[in-house]
């Protein structure tokens, strides 16, 4: 059989062996749906390359033949990105999951791009330190991937939203590359003592840059740098609950400000009694019920050299502004035991493998819609998303809310979940049109999609024509053929 | 290593400068105040052609480039263009104090040099300054007014000695414009008992001669008026006027080939005398003045007033040191105290500081022949000012020059006072 | 029009355009304006003093973005060159490489905002650092001046270095501080990035709507002017505290005093390796907004009183210094910040003082006000002791590969058989900044040659001292870069783009295809980001065998980017 009559299937097997094609109707319905409203999609193959160079040849095979290739790096998605939109090859890179190196000197960890955050914490945990790590992220999750689709870290201090470095890429054009400072070409060669810690360059593009929110549009990343934490030696969380959204914003910016916080979130009692529901269904209301519809999360850490003294000056400083403004400022959460012992450990960690994912305890799905926003404005988006969801007679009730802080308070991220049935497939509709309706309204009321999954980009992109212009004009040089994930964003 | 210069003076050769001119990078210190006092936004420019044209030649580092093209023969000194760029400055010393924070290069007499040149090749001075410098020569005084009678001011109960060790020096503004200024002065030289005289036929002091570039007949005045202060015999001799001030302690010397000390006399600003009398007890200010007000520190007091010290040397093919080392005049020892001392011993007087301030003083527009042949450069200048003094509150400005206090007087809207410091002590010592 | 009109430049019928576009008192053609125009900057020893940058034939300043979009459309019509610059201060700021361009001086632009509480301020191009600067601590935050000092554009520098003393705390990556920007690509189109994309009033993020786009304008460096040109801009702040700096002295002494929640350490180690073990301890806390080893000369600078000439005064102290005493003389500077309360500076007081002691370090008295860091950085004193300010290389990576970088290039000066040809460092080891609470450490590289020896025109100058320090700058540090893995900093500016581009991954193949996509003509910027090319044309012995060799290599490889 000739090249020229082999099947696609064929010439993959040539590059990664026949065991790693694979495209029996289990695995298409598999790796062709995920857990989003994102309806399931059929393609030809699924592909797992082992190395950088496959992955490479890969690519430049589907350049020559020109059919399109859908990383995904590992096997949880929640946002519809990974699947197919217009058939062709899943290229599956959990396969690549080796942690190369930890550098503690240069608290840096070289992972590839399979590595899960289960994986990655278990192996940082021996040497005492941590992820910069989402909410409670799913334990198979890729930790490059989330980095890229610019799931916010929990640790809101500093500058830990963009943890991650160097990069090894394969452009959707084949060719190879490595952005950041461990792009010399001389890198881990005797002598050379880089650890990829600079994300920028070379010279002058940031190239990483254009991988976050791709949604595997561009190219793939092969391997990453990430920056690390250190497991606190002391920690303690505090918690300010609230009747009403508008009473702990401003003191929430005063406590980002003065950089009490190292973890911080708000969160609305639907959302947190997700988390902390041990037995399903019957505890969730009485959980819920127990908690305030508002409540402030943060935890001051402290690291080896006298822990106690500085969790002493940050609890003074939080003890009289609570003072000063009124506000409540607990130790504890009433329904919630021990919640201030546990809490900071789970908020270092991925949520339990041997649990039920958290978003999909309550209904086996839940539909997230994000974006960016400021602490200020939050509140002006309640309203609309409580009438998009009444007009689709969803329980407003039961809408779960979280804001995630982002570097000392700069801007956040806020998150509203649906929860629905995914098997009942009239609720799954009823909730894509609630989803298409909220953002359509967020939207025009200035919500910042940067990661616009499902109907959002098109939303998006047509709202902001020459941007789509403009997107597409790199598009062109990175994927020429045009095979990187056709069918995301505005491509 | 290069190899040694040729030894320079330094004085008003325009191609002694040319290390100035090669080697500034533009750092731009010229343009803006002392970063550590910027206070944000606003008033943080030093340069004010600069800031109004915006054209980089309009300020020190545009016009290094720009003498060094000019040395280099790529640029012609008798182009009227060049002229009126040129000229379009102030020569308030506000970037060579800039420069100098952190170099060693001497902007301000590169700036001096540059108008001598260009006078030298027949394209200087601006056509308004010819009538203004006419004046000066045929009729002794700027304002080519009868200069007999440049001492009518003087009023019947001030006391004038003949003879004295101090000589009184009004200037052409005090004598026949503005006379409270020189009326004031006199009654505080009365009320300090300190006996003065004056020139029987006191010249104009020619700084507006020197400032236009005119050089040769600077030097011509400055040769004259000094035997003529020398032959009254003063030992120290007081200006009212910062400009004349200035002429004669620092720019007589240049022009001489001398230094401040070789006067042979000592020139001194009202304001030094009455600092010291002041804090002597020879002069009490009792009478409360209740005014919120401000100082402007004037060019020719403040950053342009250190003694002159003439240097002459080469450039080491050591990285280029100056040889013999030069002590450097910065700018910074120059007269701002005494007038701020005396203005918080004032009882009712709230002292406030502009942002822009010492060294980094904006200019009040009037110097420099700008006034003269730029009226919207000087007039621009002169309302920022004011503006930067009403946005700390100031009720009024306080200056030490009556040039500042003409050019802030015709410029004054909004009701802020202008005042000359003299006028405000006499009052304070009840005169 | 100002100034002499003159059309043997740049066409008549173009330059009544540009004036219509900006008004009469806004353009000028006038060869001596034009000519005063260049020359500025970091290059200029190398740039101009060698012919390599040109007088543009017209400057037009403009004061809306709009206004640039228009400039730039007629650019392109007529196919004229044109470069933009902003506080024409700092790095080759006047870049224009070829005759009669059209210079857009953009010192108009000068809008200004500040949203306090969500830490950000919106500028145009007209704004410097040190304005910034100080409006940021009226309020309770502070601007990262960099280390080309607060005279330099807020946006420019954002879009060219972006790093400095403070970026303890802040990233470093200058792309990641920008929330928006708007740009008028090099064909004239207008262009918004970040989360200004999303509309008129939502410039406090930098995410674009998927791909981060304002990553493609600046990356280690930017495109100095190559790609088209960007006039407004929201920066991040950064959360201080909430009292002000006092300014005081007069001179070249002025300073400002800290506030009572602010203060500086000088700490003296017996070993440098104390002294890195001292900082290295640092990293692993979470206290310290600045930490930093100043180089023995900028402290014998910083002694200079300014009574006699600078230049005498630092030598008669620099000359007494001896190696002995560079190589015994540790110091560490260190800034601490009670941003919570006085009590977080008592406590990072004690933490460090632990950490000194556990190094052997002794704390000197350290007066609390600070002449550079908050207002000047470098550039209070670079220029002075020689004339010239030649950095050969600057980077930043990990602490052992930055440590290694400084050892090497220590060692090369030191046994440089014409290390004369500059000032003698002494040994000492070169500017060591620790960055990303711990993560990265920053260095630069300075050699210092007299500046008349730099100029081919001064018949003074040593011809032969240049002829081989220009090789030495532009080739040492990329070849110091690929032995150690310290990247670094100045390609484009010091070392050629085309001619490392082989050596990490061929990166400059990527800027030539976006040049020729986003400016097809060739016009903004002319040649920039490439104008390091212009010079090795003219002098190709600037890249020495050593250079090429090392290059080559490194394309060879092994290395970890090879496919496995």
């Amino acid at each position: 059989m000739t090249v020229e009559t082999m099947t696609l299937q064929g010439q993959l097997a040539k590059i990664v062996g026949k065991n790693n094609v694979m495209d029996s109707p289990e695995v298409i319905a598999s790796y062709g749906r995920d857990h989003s409203i994102e309806r399931p999609r059929a393609f030809t193959c699924v592909v797992r390359p082992g190395t950088a160079a496959e992955t490479q040849k890969i690519i430049q095979l589907a350049n020559e033949l020109k059919f399109a290739v859908i990383p995904q790096s590992s096997g949880i998605h929640f946002n519809g990105n990974a699947i197919p939109k217009e058939g062709g090859v899943v290229l599956d890179l959990s396969g690549m999951n080796r942690i190369t190196e930890i550098i503690e000197q240069s608290m840096a960890a070289h992972v590839q791009v399979g590595v899960t955050w289960e994986q990655l914490q278990m192996a940082l945990e021996a040497k005492g330190l941590r992820c910069i790590i989402p909410l409670l992220p799913h334990a198979s999750r890729s930790a490059i991937m989330d980095c890229l689709e610019r799931e916010r870290p929990v640790i809101q201090n500093y500058e830990a939203s963009g943890p991650l470095r160097s990069l090894q890429i394969i452009w959707g054009n084949g060719e190879l590359f490595v952005s950041g400072s461990a792009s010399t070409g001389t890198f881990r060669q005797e002598g050379n003592l880089a650890d990829g810690v600079y994300a920028s360059g070379p010279g002058p593009m940031s190239y990483d840059s254009f991988f976050y929110g791709a949604q595997g549009t561009i190219g793939t990343v092969i391997w990453g740098v990430l920056s690390l934490e250190e497991i606190p030696t002391l920690s303690k969380a505090f918690f300010i609950p609230s009747n009403k959204l508008e009473h702990i914003i401003e003191p929430l910016y005063t406590i980002l400000r003065r950089g009490v916080a190292n973890e911080c979130l708000v969160i609305n009692n639907t959302s947190l009694a997700t988390i902390f529901t041990e037995h399903w269904p019957e505890q969730f209301a009485k959980v819920k019920a127990a908690l305030p519809p508002w409540i402030v999360i943060f935890i001051s850490s402290a690291l080896k050299r006298r822990p106690e003294e500085k969790i002493a000056y940050q609890e003074k400083f939080v003890r009289e502004l609570a003072s000063m403004k009124g506000l409540e400022l607990l130790t504890t959460l009433p329904g919630l035991p021990a919640v201030e012992r546990k809490l900071p450990e789970m908020l270092r960690k991925p949520w339990p493998k041997d649990k039920i994912y958290w978003k999909h305890a309550y209904k086996g799905g839940c539909q997230d819609i994000e974006f960016m926003t400021t602490l200020d404005r939050v509140e002006k988006f309640m309203p609309t998303v409580a009438e998009v969801a009444a007009s689709h007679y969803y329980p407003v009730d039961d809408i779960g809310c979280y804001i995630q802080p982002v570097e000392d308070g700069h801007a956040c991220q806020l998150q509203f979940s649906f929860y629905y049935d995914p098997t009942d497939t009239a609720e799954t509709e009823r909730i894509r049109h609630l989803y298409a309706d909220a953002a359509a309204a967020l939207l025009n009321q200035g919500a910042y999609f940067t990661e616009p999954y499902h109907m959002v980009a098109g939303m998006v992109y047509r709202k902001q024509g020459e941007y789509t212009a403009l997107l597409r004009r790199f598009k062109k040089h990175f994927d020429p053929s045009g095979i990187m994930s056709p069918g995301n964003l505005c491509f | 290593m290069a190899v040694e210069e040729k030894q320079f003076s330094l004085g008003l050769n325009l191609d002694d400068y040319w290390y100035e001119a090669r080697h500034c990078d533009g750092q731009n210190h010229c343009r803006w105040i002392d970063l550590n006092y910027v206070t944000g936004f606003d008033f943080a420019w030093r340069c004010p052609p600069w800031q109004k044209e915006g054209f980089t030649v309009y300020g020190a580092a545009g016009k290094c480039h720009l003498v060094d093209h000019l040395l280099k023969g790529q640029l012609d000194y008798t182009d009227p263009a060049l002229r009126d760029i040129v000229y379009e400055c102030m020569l308030c010393g506000g970037c060579d104090a800039g420069c100098k924070r952190n170099m060693d290069y001497e902007i301000q007499l590169m700036l001096e040099s540059l108008r001598a040149r260009l006078v030298g090749k027949g394209n200087g001075p601006m056509p308004q300054h010819v009538p203004i410098t006419n004046n000066i020569e045929n009729n002794r005084n700027y304002y080519g007014l009868d200069q007999r009678h440049r001492q009518d001011w003087v009023p019947q109960d001030v006391k004038v000695t003949a003879g004295a060790d101090t000589l009184f020096f009004a200037g052409c503004r005090a004598s026949f414009v503005d006379n409270e200024i020189a009326v004031a002065t006199a009654r505080i030289l009365n009320a300090a008992n300190a006996d003065f005289m004056m020139m029987n036929d006191e010249p104009c002091c020619g700084h507006f001669v020197f400032i236009t570039g005119q050089v040769e007949k600077a030097r011509k005045i400055a040769e004259d008026n000094l035997k003529a202060i020398r032959e009254t015999g003063a030992r120290t001799v007081v200006f009212s006027c910062a400009e004349g001030y200035k002429a004669v302690k620092v720019d007589y010397p240049k022009l001489l080939g001398l230094s401040t000390a070789d006067l042979g006399f000592e020139v001194k600003h009202i304001t030094e005398l009455v600092s010291e009398w002041v804090s002597e007890g020879k002069l009490k200010l009792v009478n409360p003045i209740n005014m919120k007000l401000t100082y402007h520190d004037p060019c020719n007091l403040g950053r342009l007033a250190e003694p002159w010290i003439p240097w002459e040397g080469t450039r080491s093919t050591n990285f280029s040191r100056l040889t013999p080392p030069r002590e450097m005049r910065r700018g910074i020892y120059g007269i701002y105290e005494p007038p701020r001392d005396i203005l918080k011993t004032i009882p009712g007087i709230e002292l406030v500081e502009m942002v822009r301030h010492h060294e980094s003083a904006w200019p009040s527009g009037h110097d420099g022949g700008v006034k003269e042949a730029f009226p919207d450069l000087a007039s621009w200048t002169a309302t920022e000012r004011l503006r930067e003094a009403a946005s700390i509150g100031a009720e009024a400005i306080v200056s030490c020059c009556p040039g500042c206090k003409e050019i802030f007087t015709e410029n004054s809207k909004d009701g802020m006072k202008v005042y000359d410091i003299t006028e405000l002590i006499a009052t304070a010592i009840g005169k | 029009m100002k100034g002499r009109e003159v059309f043997d430049r740049i066409p008549e019928e173009v330059c009544r355009e540009l004036e219509t576009i900006v008004g009469s008192e806004n353009i000028t053609t006038d060869p001596n304006i034009c000519m005063s125009n260049y020359g500025f900057g970091f290059g200029h020893e190398v740039y101009y003093l060698h012919g390599v940058t040109q007088a543009p034939g017209a400057i037009v300043m403009p004061q809306t973005t709009e206004e640039v979009a228009q400039i730039v459309r007629v650019c392109n019509r007529y196919g004229i060159p044109f470069h933009p610059y902003s506080s024409h201060c700092t790095s080759p700021s006047d870049p224009a490489l070829v005759q009669n361009a059209v210079s857009l001086d953009l010192k108009r632009m000068t809008e200004w905002e500040i949203d306090q509480k969500n830490m950000y301020a919106i500028v145009e191009s007209g704004v410097i650092s040190a304005q910034m600067a100080a409006e940021a601590n009226k309020r309770d935050l502070y601007y990262i001046v960099s280390g080309g000092g607060g005279l330099t554009g807020v946006l420019s520098n954002h879009l060219s270095c972006g790093w400095g003393h403070f970026n303890y705390r802040a990233t470093p990556f200058s792309n990641r501080r920008i929330n928006g920007l708007e740009w008028v690509s090099p064909e004239g189109e207008i262009y918004r990035m970040g989360s200004l994309a999303n509309g008129d009033d939502d410039w406090y993020w930098g995410d674009g709507f998927g791909p981060d786009l304002i990553g493609f304008l600046k990356g280690l460096s930017g495109w100095w002017g190559g790609m088209g040109i960007t006039t407004k801009m929201s920066v991040r702040l950064y959360p201080f505290q909430p009292d002000q700096f006092t300014p005081q002295g007069i001179g070249g002494r002025t300073t400002v005093a800290l506030p009572p929640r602010v203060k500086y350490y000088n700490v003296t180690f017996p070993t440098k390796n104390a002294l890195l073990k001292a900082i290295d301890e640092i990293g692993k806390t979470d206290i310290a907004h600045i930490v930093n080893i100043v180089p023995a000369f900028w402290r014998s600078m910083a002694k200079c009183a300014g009574i006699h000439d600078f230049r005498n005064e630092f030598f008669d102290g620099w000359d007494n210094v001896t190696e002995e005493e560079v190589a015994n003389t540790h110091i560490g500077r260190f800034l601490l910040v009670g941003r919570t309360s006085l009590e977080q500076l008592e406590y990072e007081e004690r933490v460090l003082m632990d950490i000194v002691a556990e190094c052997d370090g002794t704390a000197r008295k350290t007066p609390q006000r600070d002449e550079a860091t908050f207002r000047y950085a470098n550039t209070a004193d670079m220029w002075m002791m020689t004339g010239c300010f030649g950095a050969t290389e600057a980077g930043m990576e990990s602490a052992r590969c930055t440590k290694l970088q400084n050892e090497v290039f220590t060692d090369i000066l030191y046994n440089y058989e014409h290390k004369h040809d500059f000032l003698d460092q002494k040994g000492e080891f070169p500017w060591y900044l620790m960055w990303d609470r711990g993560r990265q450490r920053y260095t630069e590289n300075h050699v210092q040659p007299d500046a008349r020896d730099m100029d081919p025109a001064d018949p003074g100058g040593d011809k032969e001292l240049m002829g081989r320090t220009l090789p030495w700058i532009v080739s040492t540090g990329p070849v110091m870069n690929l032995k150690t893995g310290c990247r670094g900093l100045f390609e484009g500016t010091v070392s050629p783009i085309t001619g490392q581009g082989m050596a990490y991954h061929h990166y400059d193949e990527w800027l030539h295809r976006f040049k020729t996509e986003f400016d097809p003509k060739g016009l903004s910027g002319d040649f920039w980001p490439f104008a390091n090319e212009k010079i090795v044309e003219g002098a190709p012995g600037v890249l020495t065998e050593e250079y090429r060799e090392a290059m080559a290599n490194a394309e060879k490889g092994p290395w970890l980017g090879n496919p496995e």
